[in-house]
């Protein structure tokens, strides 16, 4: 998913002026943003999904939309610092338990769903992936970031995140076999 | 490193150009490598291909705090949507553990596993998989001060007494212990509810129903209202929640502006760099800077007895150095160490912290041993997952 959209427009400049309609339209614009690496990078995705946004909004008032950063590549930035914290957190306190499966939210009505079968298989092969290892995946494959800004995010080498990269993609691999 | 793991390198151009013809020649000659190959190639397509997934319409209103968007999202939500919210899960058990200890504060949670847990004033043991529903919120916590770390867990569970919960077991078993009461065993299908003896304190049950289209709009405006009470308690039981995690965790500090050169970032970590030199079995994984103040972690491949004695000759040296550098003798190093071994597999990992007077205060302390902890431990299950990942390939 490119993250190469118009840095900026009115929109994003309406909201950073804390216009309510405005900020509902960036929410709804790339709540699916949010939502699709909450639930592929985290087992509790809604209590994320509404603690990134409560982060992000909270920010908002920070962001220069005359910056180099467009507005979707600071809320996946927020996402990603977010979703590497939860996970930090819960190896201190312990393991937390898996939420509603994938296959429940996908009958969620409201949802998005019409993912083929391969795309299903897919997703769920990535949810075997340990959370380190599915991050990069998912960053680097699905919303396109290069792995300096994952690195540089995840304050970790670029050399541990291809390592990483390359077991996930491994792993991913072998869980398909022949029909990715 | 296993054949597909040499794939997704030479995916990437990664392979040295012997090695890379080697593995091409075998892909030509062997079908089950191509295949794999072949789903190799494939993958980042596929990945990119991936639709984005949008929310479900009552988390929007939840961020939003947008009731008449509530009033739109579908109605087997209505009841538990704005109690989602209040699945604060305050997990209390340590890594490693063979059953985590967790206390639901309120909500509606499913959970699967070998589980202890406290749902309320019940204490759940669970080994399955089952949803637990905890209502309502006791008055009691709202007169508490919000986000108040002082709260102990002991005022909190005693504001959560007279809880209603429910279990629904989908798996396994579940054991329900309320006080005064024998304990309750449930199987797969069974659905238990224990509700708390009467509280003169406590709100009543703020139960909301579904209300068909057409129906009277002071009914649903009720029903919003309810639904809007629920959400402000819930805010306060993140709240709360937030606030004992703030206890734990130490606040973030920020670089004092007077801080000496040498322990910002650059100089720590080349003074990191110089204290490990010749030590072979020790490598930098990193050098964490996103707080003051920096700390190194430090991945040791000694697996003798003394692999500790190269990690304390490494902070002596870098203790020394600072010494000089600084001009003071009142510096030392904080090791946090951690050898992670099961089933032949063996992670050792050091996090080291150099001490000065700037970083002396409780506060500081606890949030430096709070961010060791915490990346040693992440980085501790990355490495073991890997390597039983690799057994198992």
């Amino acid at each position: 998913m490119p993250l190469s959209q118009p840095r900026t427009d009115a929109l994003v400049d309406r909201a950073v002026a804390g216009d309510p309609a405005a900020i509902a339209s960036l929410v709804q614009a790339h709540g699916p943003l949010v939502y699709s690496l909450s639930r592929r990078l985290t087992p509790d995705a809604d209590d994320a999904y509404q603690e990134v946004w409560e982060k992000v909004l909270k920010a908002l008032p920070r962001f220069d939309p005359g910056g180099s950063a467009s507005i979707r590549t600071w809320i996946v930035t927020i996402t990603h610092r977010h979703l590497v914290d939860r996970h930090r957190r819960r190896q201190v306190r312990g393991e937390i338990v898996p939420l509603t499966g994938l296959a429940a939210h996908q009958e969620a009505p409201g949802v998005a769903l019409d993912r083929g079968r391969r795309q299903a298989r897919l997703e769920r092969a990535l949810r075997t992936l340990p959370e380190p290892q599915r991050r990069v995946v998912v960053l680097h494959h699905v919303q396109g970031l290069s792995l300096q800004d994952i690195a540089a995010t995840e304050r970790v080498a670029v050399g541990t995140l291809k390592s990483r990269l390359h077991r996930g993609r491994a792993a991913l691999a072998r869980r398909l076999g022949a029909t990715p | 490193m296993t054949d597909h793991e040499q794939l997704s390198m030479l995916l990437d151009g990664e392979l040295a150009e012997p090695e890379a013809q080697a593995l091409q020649d075998r892909i030509a000659a062997e079908p089950a490598l191509a295949q794999v190959w072949a789903t190799m190639q494939a993958l980042p397509a596929a990945l990119a291909d991936l639709p984005e997934l949008a929310p479900p319409p009552e988390l929007d209103a939840l961020v939003l705090g947008d009731p008449q968007a509530l009033q739109h999202a579908s109605p087997a939500r209505w009841t538990w949507a704005p109690l989602a919210l209040m699945a604060a899960v305050v997990l209390l058990a340590f890594w490693p553990r063979p059953a985590p200890e967790v206390l639901i504060v309120t909500g509606h949670q499913r959970l699967s596993g070998e589980l202890s847990l406290l749902a309320g004033d019940v204490r759940v043991e669970l080994d399955g998989e089952a949803d637990l529903f905890v209502e309502p919120v006791n008055p009691l916590l709202r007169e508490s001060a919000p986000e108040d770390p002082t709260m102990t867990k002991k005022q909190l569970l005693a504001g959560l007494a007279g809880a209603a919960v429910t279990v629904i077991v989908y798996e396994g078993t579940a054991v329900l212990h309320a006080a005064d009461a024998d304990p309750v065993a449930l199987g797969a299908g069974d659905q238990h509810t224990l509700r708390a003896q009467d509280d003169p304190t406590a709100a009543p049950i703020a139960r909301t129903t579904r209300t068909a289209a057409g129906d009277d709009a002071e009914a649903l405006q009720a029903e919003i209202a309810s639904l809007n009470e629920q959400l402000e308690a819930a805010r306060f039981h993140q709240a709360m929640a937030k606030g004992q995690l703030a206890s734990h965790e130490g606040t973030p500090q920020p670089w004092p502006d007077d801080l000496p050169e040498a322990l910002r970032p650059d100089a720590f970590s080349a003074a990191v760099a110089a204290a490990m030199e010749g030590f072979d079995d020790l490598e930098l994984v990193s050098v964490e800077c996103d707080e003051f103040p920096c700390f190194a972690v430090i991945e040791s491949n000694n697996r003798t007895e003394e692999w500790g004695d190269q990690l304390d000759a490494v902070g002596e040296r870098l203790s020394d150095a600072y010494k000089e550098t600084l001009g003071t003798d009142d510096v030392g190093t904080g090791h946090w160490r951690s050898h992670y071994g099961e089933d032949g597999v063996d992670v050792r990992i050091e996090g080291m912290v150099l001490g000065t007077p700037e970083m002396a205060d409780d506060d500081t302390k606890t949030r430096t041993s709070f961010r060791v902890d915490s990346t040693m431990k992440d980085l501790a299950e990355d490495r073991m997952a890997e390597e039983t990942q690799a057994a198992e390939e």
